[in-house]
């Protein structure tokens, strides 16, 4: 007997999480037309400052969260000021920012590693866990649902109603354009990439909470991030926002699969690895087209 | 790497010279995919991992080594051009991820699947050679011939091939891929050989490294390691063979470097994590300062090139 | 005219809700010099996309000798023997110009890859000869004493008779020209296409080419088409396009 409602609420579960570690990745890879593969650390460094706060400092959980959100996004700030903003202005290749973005990545992951060892971490936070009729619930995945539910509508507020936010569409899903129509792009580019970071960063804080801290925790999601991303359509929030819950769903409708096949439910990461195949083999632009935005493949 | 023999500064440098020998290879194998070609291949490692365990399993079988390298070079080809037939359609960044993402889900595959060459825990490879009972440094010289070689076969493939007009078509390629079709080079065909060509080497590289070893787990076979070729390339320069296999050699003397670090300077930091912030540190700052590697592009040398030498005004 | 070389039937191709190309119906002769004129933006470069392959029509079709094109892929359509240049030379950047030529070549042996290894004397024969060629066609372009020079440095005028040396060496029977001579001075425009019609003489061959000039195509053209808006306006001799006044009209509504 599947318990459906588990696997719905499982699946608005997986994919808040899928959806805060994405929205960040979609946007830069929108504006600055690479894919970033140190966005994998952007979550861990997040998660390892929620850490600090939450279990060395003993300041409380909430706090760890705005801590997260603010040092990944000076991780993010960084990242771009000194990596990837120098690199294209100095003309560098595609290939040549996602290389430094993996180096970066490794950089990054490793000084974790050196600072807290490999080891798993554990969040001693205890959350209160209860059962509304067949269906699981636990406060944290209430808090993660929560926490994208509000960036979500903050997310559709700032990019509808504000300068800044419409800027940041523009120059997502078309950076020469935004930049002929006046549009800061280089301004806009550092607020998205600390926007971006901070989102991820509170993403990978979640998960650290909700499974274990490792400095591979990153790694373990940018896999469905890039699912979510290319299915939603390169720099379109609103193509991630669909992406994600779906990739959320057809993950734990394949967990039912695979238990009722015996298999290992570890293969639930090839679902997104699936999805991710599929929609570029089909539709590489995605959703984005839908809502008007995303990249042209060519 | 090889346990208590390391204390030998000989063997040590042997070691050594065995590892630039089988990086040289896989360095050789990405410069013709990216170098020459423009394919941003991110899943090096999965082609290596494909000729190590092939080569592995067949060697545990008892089939003999000259058979089992030539299965591990065929397979990993093989798997290469599956791939690279939805695979090579996509432009450079979904190359990169979808690459990057094969490498994963493999070695995810090779940890869960336990009937495959014991999964997480690995497997002991039968070395190359059976006579396992000569001095260290004979085996040691042994296994260098055998791995030079090798590499002596795929310098050659290499360069024959990137020194005729088909490499010259693979260049074209790279600059401008409309341009070179709109001449009648029909590109996929041209992306997807050398594609299969490059995992095929791979997969020798991988088949060496295994039996030198004499065990492997999917461990050995993370994203670093792709990352660490990609360095040899850009260090060495892109479309250069000689300079690739220069490259090769800086990085291990850069991973060596980091362990001999903590062993005599006692550095309080874990030299696996100072050799891997430290190569993406350099990455960067090579990126950013000469991104176009120690040496240049090699030229197309063909006939042509001497007619040209020749060549006076006929007015 | 004489026997029909190339020939568009309702051709249209759209980018969102624009009809770039829009049922363009038109015929080149063999042997002709056809020209192709019209205000930038009006569907030029779109079209002859479409022609070559490197767009798929949305509806229409393309017949080259008869033989319907419209679906093939562009090297498939360079095997036909119908070649193109670019408005904004696409060159091989990190090859040297003699490379830029050689890539060019057609029916090469050595550019399939079993025959890299197993028949090397052919290719090198072969690539000798082709090079001899190539110079031949440099020495006539003027460019020959940068042969080793990469094509990124060269002038922005060399490169475009670079991009049409490449065309050149193809041994195409038509040529698909995206305003070759624009950004070139006027002594070399005009040999340019003293060239062009030599070679139609010459060697048979046919020339489908977009100018911005005017006088250019009056004084070498057969035949003229003017498009307007993705759509052909009008066509005729040099003469009669002149003085057609659709044809001022569009142009000096540019102005």
């Amino acid at each position: 007997m599947i318990n459906w409602g588990q696997v719905l609420f499982n699946s608005a579960v997986t994919g808040s999480l899928y959806l805060l570690a994405a929205v960040g990745l979609t946007l830069t890879y929108g504006l600055s037309k690479f894919p970033n593969f140190a966005h994998a650390e952007f979550m861990a460094f997040g998660a390892y400052a929620g850490y600090v706060v939450a279990e060395e400092l003993h300041l409380g959980f909430q706090l760890s969260f705005l801590v997260a959100f603010l040092a990944t996004a000076v991780l993010g700030a960084a990242s771009y000021l000194l990596v990837f903003r120098p690199l294209s202005r100095r003309g560098a290749s595609i290939i040549h920012l996602m290389v430094a973005s993996i180096g970066l990545g490794f950089f990054v992951r490793h000084a974790l590693q050196q600072i807290w060892g490999g080891a798993p971490l554990t969040f001693t936070v205890s959350w209160s866990c209860f059962d509304v009729g067949p269906v699981r619930i636990t406060t944290l995945w209430l808090s993660l649902i929560g926490a994208a539910l509000l960036m979500s509508v903050v997310m559709h507020l700032i990019l509808t109603k504000t300068k800044v936010g419409k800027a940041i569409r523009a120059s997502s899903s078309n950076p020469e354009l935004a930049l002929a129509s006046g549009i800061d792009v280089e301004k806009i580019a550092l607020i998205t990439w600390m926007v971006g970071a901070a989102l991820a960063g509170v993403g990978g804080l979640f998960r650290a909470a909700d499974t274990r801290l490792v400095p591979l925790l990153g790694w373990e999601i940018l896999l469905p991030a890039f699912a979510v991303v290319i299915l939603g359509g390169i720099g379109s929030f609103y193509g991630a926002l669909i992406a994600a819950y779906i990739l959320g769903l057809a993950e734990n409708l394949g967990v039912v699969l695979l238990v009722s096949l015996k298999l290992s439910t570890d293969y639930r990461l090839a679902i997104a690895f699936l999805i991710l195949i599929l929609t570029l083999i089909f539709k590489p632009s995605g959703f984005g087209k839908l809502f008007g935005e995303g990249i042209k493949p060519v | 790497m090889k346990g208590s023999n390391l204390s030998d500064p000989l063997i040590y440098v042997l070691d050594m010279v065995v590892f630039v020998g089988i990086f040289s290879i896989l360095a050789i194998s990405l410069n013709l995919e990216y170098g020459f070609t423009g394919l941003a291949n991110f899943g090096k490692v999965a082609f290596f991992m494909v000729g190590a365990y092939t080569s592995s399993i067949a060697a545990n079988m008892g089939v003999p080594y000259f058979v089992c390298i030539v299965l591990a070079t065929t397979l990993a080809g093989f798997v290469g051009l599956l791939v690279s037939l939805p695979a090579l359609k996509l432009r450079a960044d979904y190359l990169a991820i979808v690459t990057l993402a094969f490498g994963e889900i493999l070695r995810f595959i090779f940890k869960n699947e336990s009937w495959i060459a014991g999964g997480v825990r690995g497997t002991t490879v039968p070395s190359a050679f059976l006579f396992v009972n000569l001095p260290i440094r004979t085996m040691m010289t042994v296994q260098i011939i055998l791995v030079y070689s090798v590499l002596l076969v795929c310098y050659i493939v290499a360069q024959m091939l990137v020194n005729s007009p088909y490499g010259r078509v693979m260049r074209s390629i790279r600059e401008d891929e409309l341009a070179a079709q709109v001449l009648g080079k029909d590109v996929f065909k041209y992306k997807a050989q050398t594609f299969t060509v490059g995992s095929a080497m791979a997969g020798a590289a991988g088949s060496l490294f295994a039996q030198y070893m004499r065990f492997i787990d999917p461990y050995t076979f993370e994203p670093f390691l792709t990352f660490t070729v990609w360095m040899m390339i850009i260090l060495g320069g892109p479309a250069n063979n000689l300079g690739v296999i220069v490259g090769a050699f800086i990085v291990q003397v850069l991973e060596r470097g980091a362990r001999i670090a903590k062993d005599y300077l006692l550095l309080p930091i874990d030299p696996h994590n100072l050799r891997v912030m430290l190569i993406g540190i350099l990455i960067i700052l090579i990126l950013l300062y000469r991104p176009q590697g120690m040496f240049k592009e090699s030229k197309v040398k063909t006939p042509a090139l001497e007619v040209a030498k020749k060549w006076k005004k006929s007015s | 005219m004489e026997e029909i070389l190339l020939e568009t039937r309702n051709l249209t191709k759209s980018f969102g809700g624009l009809k770039a190309v829009n049922n363009v119906t038109l015929t080149v002769g063999k042997n002709s010099i056809t020209g192709l004129i019209g205000p930038n933006g009006s569907g030029k470069t779109t079209l002859f996309n479409t022609i070559t392959g490197v767009y798929s029509p949305d509806h229409g079709e393309v017949y080259f000798e008869g033989k319907r094109i419209d679906k093939l892929s562009p090297h498939q359509i360079y095997a036909k023997g119908l070649v193109r240049t670019f408005q904004t030379p696409r060159l091989f950047q990190k090859l040297t110009v003699l490379d830029n030529m050689m890539v060019a070549s057609r029916n090469h042996v050595g550019d399939s890859f079993l025959n890299v290894f197993l028949k090397r004397r052919s290719w090198g024969e072969q690539e000798a000869k082709l090079a001899e060629r190539a110079l031949e066609i440099l020495e006539l372009l003027e460019l020959d004493d940068r042969k080793d020079t990469p094509a990124s440095e060269l002038s922005g005028g060399q490169m475009k008779l670079l991009e049409l040396g490449r065309a050149l060496m193809t041994e195409p029977k038509m040529m698909l020209l995206d305003e070759p001579a624009a950004g070139v001075n006027p002594t070399l425009a005009r040999r340019i296409f003293e060239k062009i019609r030599q070679l139609r003489d010459e060697l048979s061959l046919t020339f489908f080419t977009i100018e911005h000039r005017i006088e250019i195509l009056l004084e070498h053209a057969d035949w003229i088409y003017v498009m307007h808006n993705g759509s052909i306006v009008a066509e005729g001799t040099p003469d009669e396009v002149v003085n057609n006044k659709v044809v001022v009209d569009v142009y000096l509504g540019e102005a």
